[in-house]
C-alpha cells in the first residue's frame, strides 16, 4: 500500500511536486502518466527515500518513509529512471551484491537471484559482464534487481524504455503477473500510453507538479474518448500553472 | 556487519575485473624495483670506492637499511602522491555517474555500512600496494649476505607498517574527495592536489619561523612517516594517522548521509 498526503517538493525557487495525494492499495497496477518534467521521477525518488519532501507524508505499507527510511526501503523494490547497473560486474555478481544489501541470507541468495533473472528473462546471461549485454539486457537487469527479496511495492520508473518490441511484451506480461498478486502494489511511470492500456487498471496523470487525473482508465477512456485525447487535454491545460 | 562486508566485497571484485588494481599494483612494484636497482648500484659504488681508499672505517658504516632500504621507502611514499588518487577516485564519483548511487542510498543499508565498506576495501588495497617492496630486503637478504652485512628486520617492518598507515589515511582523503565530487577526473585531481599540499608543507615549514612552522611540520603527513621509515616508531605517529583517518571518514559519512536531506 502507498499512502501520499500533500507531497510537495520544492528545489530553491522551482518547485518539482506540489500537494500531490493519492492512495493506492494492495493488488493494484497503477500507471504514473505525465509529460516529460512532471515531477514523476521526482515523487518516486521520495517514495523510495532517496530525496526528501520538502512537505507532506509519504508512507508505503504504513510506515512513513521519513520516520523510519530503513523500514520501507526492505518493502519496497525500486527501479529507478536510469538503470543503476555496474557495468563491471557480471549479472550473476550484481544480482547477488544487491541481495546481499537488501538483507536476503545466504541460504536463499542463490535461488532467490536464480527465480529473479528466470522472471525478468536474464537467466541466460547470468555469467556475462553487464558491460557486454545489450541497453535492453541491462534494462531488465535492473527489472530483476527491483524483484529481489519478493517486496510487497514495486515502484518502477519507466521500465520498458530501451527495449525492443518482443521484450516489451515479456516485460508487459512479467508486470500483469506481478499485478495478479493480491497483496502487492505496483506503481510504475511512463510516457508510453499504450503501456499503461497494456497493463494498468488505474492511472494517475500528473504535469506540472500536480495531479491532474486519477481515476480507473475505462473512466478515463469513457469522458475523454481516449487516453490519448485525455493526456493531451489534461496534460496541456495544466502545463501553465496558476500559480 | 553484513551489509559492510557485501560492500567491501563488491569494491574488491571491481578492482580485479577492471585492470585498475593490476595496472597499479605493477606499476609501483615496477617503479619501486627500479629505485631499489639504482640504490643497489649506489651501495656498490660505494663499498668499491671505500675498498679502494683502504677506508674500513667508512666500509663498517655502510648497510642495507641506511643506504638502500630507507631511501627506497622514503621515493615510495612519493609514489602513493600518484597511485593513491588512481586507486580511490572511482569510489563514490563512479557510483553517482553510473546512478548505482540512487540504488545504493534506496537499499537498506546505512551511510556508515557504505562508507566503511569502501573504506575496507580501498584501504586493503592501498596496504597491499605498500606491502610490495617487502620483497626488496627479502632479496637482499637471500642474495646479499656473503659480504658479511645482514638486513636489519625491525626498520623494515617499522617502515612496512607506517607505509601502510599513511596509505590508509590517504585512502580515506581520497574517498573524501571522490564522495564530494560528481566525476572521478575531479576526484583524482582533488586527492593529488590535497596530497601534494601535505608533501609540500615540510618545505614550507623552512621558510617559516616560530609556531607556522611547528604546526606546518605536524600537519604534514610526510614528517610523521620519515620517522617510521628509519626505525623510530612513536606513539604519537601512530596517533596522527588513526586521528586523521577516522576525522576524514566521518566527513565522507557526513557527504554521503547529506544526499538523503538535499
Amino acid at each position: 500500500m502507498i499512502e501520499v498526503e500533500g507531497l510537495t517538493k520544492r528545489y530553491r525557487d522551482h518547485v518539482a511536486v506540489r500537494d500531490l495525494s493519492f492512495r493506492i492499495e494492495p493488488g493494484e497496477v497503477v500507471g504514473f502518466l505525465g509529460p516529460n518534467g512532471a515531477g514523476k521521477s521526482t515523487t518516486m525518488r521520495i517514495l523510495t527515500g532517496f530525496i526528501p519532501a520538502s512537505e507532506g507524508t509519504a508512507k508505503v505499507g504504513g510506515v512513513d518513509v521519513f520516520d523510519r527510511p530503513m523500514e520501507v526501503k526492505r518493502r519496497v523494490g525500486y527501479l529507478p529512471e536510469l538503470t543503476p547497473v555496474y557495468l563491471d560486474m557480471t549479472v550473476r555478481g550484481y544480482l547477488r551484491f544487491v541481495a546481499r544489501i537488501k538483507g536476503i541470507g545466504r541460504k536463499d541468495l542463490g535461488r532467490e537471484v536464480d527465480r529473479v533473472a528466470e522472471a525478468a528473462g536474464v537467466a541466460h546471461v547470468l555469467p556475462r559482464l553487464i558491460r557486454n549485454v545489450s541497453k535492453g539486457y541491462r534494462q531488465r537487469v535492473g527489472m530483476a534487481q527491483a524483484l529481489l527479496g519478493d517486496p510487497d511495492v514495486l515502484i518502477l520508473d519507466e521500465p520498458t524504455v530501451g527495449l525492443d518490441p518482443i521484450q516489451i511484451e515479456q516485460v508487459r506480461s512479467l508486470l500483469r503477473s506481478l499485478g495478479g498478486d493480491r497483496r502487492r502494489t505496483v506503481l510504475m511511470s511512463t510516457h508510453i500510453l499504450g503501456e499503461v492500456e497494456a497493463v494498468c487498471k488505474r492511472i494517475i496523470m500528473i504535469a506540472g507538479g500536480h495531479i491532474v487525473a486519477d481515476a480507473a482508465l475505462d473512466d478515463i477512456e469513457a469522458e475523454h474518448g481516449s487516453l490519448e485525447r485525455a493526456f493531451a487535454t489534461l496534460a496541456v491545460a495544466a502545463r501553465r500553472p496558476a500559480a | 556487519m553484513t551489509n559492510l562486508w557485501a560492500i567491501a566485497r563488491k569494491e574488491l571484485g571491481i578492482f580485479f575485473t577492471t585492470t585498475i588494481a593490476y595496472a597499479g599494483f605493477g606499476a609501483y612494484a615496477f617503479l619501486m624495483g627500479m629505485v631499489f636497482v639504482s640504490q643497489l648500484n649506489r651501495y656498490q659504488q660505494a663499498t668499491s670506492i671505500y675498498l679502494s681508499r683502504q677506508r674500513p672505517d667508512l666500509l663498517e658504516q655502510l648497510n642495507f637499511n641506511d643506504s638502500i632500504l630507507t631511501p627506497m621507502f622514503s621515493s615510495g611514499i612519493w609514489m602513493f602522491l600518484f597511485f593513491v588518487p588512481l586507486l580511490t577516485m572511482r569510489s563514490f564519483a563512479e557510483e553517482k555517474s553510473q546512478n548505482t548511487f540512487e540504488l545504493l542510498m534506496t537499499c537498506p543499508i546505512t551511510s556508515w555500512q557504505l562508507v566503511l565498506g569502501k573504506f575496507v576495501a580501498t584501504a586493503s588495497m592501498i596496504v597491499v600496494m605498500a606491502l610490495i617492496p617487502v620483497v626488496f630486503p627479502v632479496i637482499l637478504s637471500i642474495y646479499g649476505t656473503s659480504s658479511g652485512v645482514s638486513v636489519e628486520w625491525n626498520p623494515v617492518w617499522s617502515a612496512l607498517l607506517c607505509m601502510s598507515l599513511m596509505g590508509i589515511t590517504f585512502a580515506a582523503l581520497g574517498l573524501l574527495a571522490s564522495a564530494a565530487t560528481e566525476t572521478q577526473l575531479l576526484a583524482a585531481l582533488v586527492t593529488f592536489a590535497l596530497l601534494l599540499l601535505g608533501y609540500v608543507m615540510p618545505f614550507l615549514a623552512a621558510r617559516v619561523e616560530g609556531d607556522w612552522s611547528e604546526i606546518l611540520t605536524y600537519v604534514s603527513p610526510v614528517s610523521h612517516v620519515t620517522r617510521g621509515l628509519q626505525g623510530r616508531l612513536l606513539v604519537e605517529d601512530l596517533v596522527y594517522f588513526v586521528s586523521v583517518s577516522a576525522g576524514l571518514l566521518v566527513w565522507t559519512q557526513r557527504i554521503v548521509e547529506s544526499h538523503r536531506w538535499r
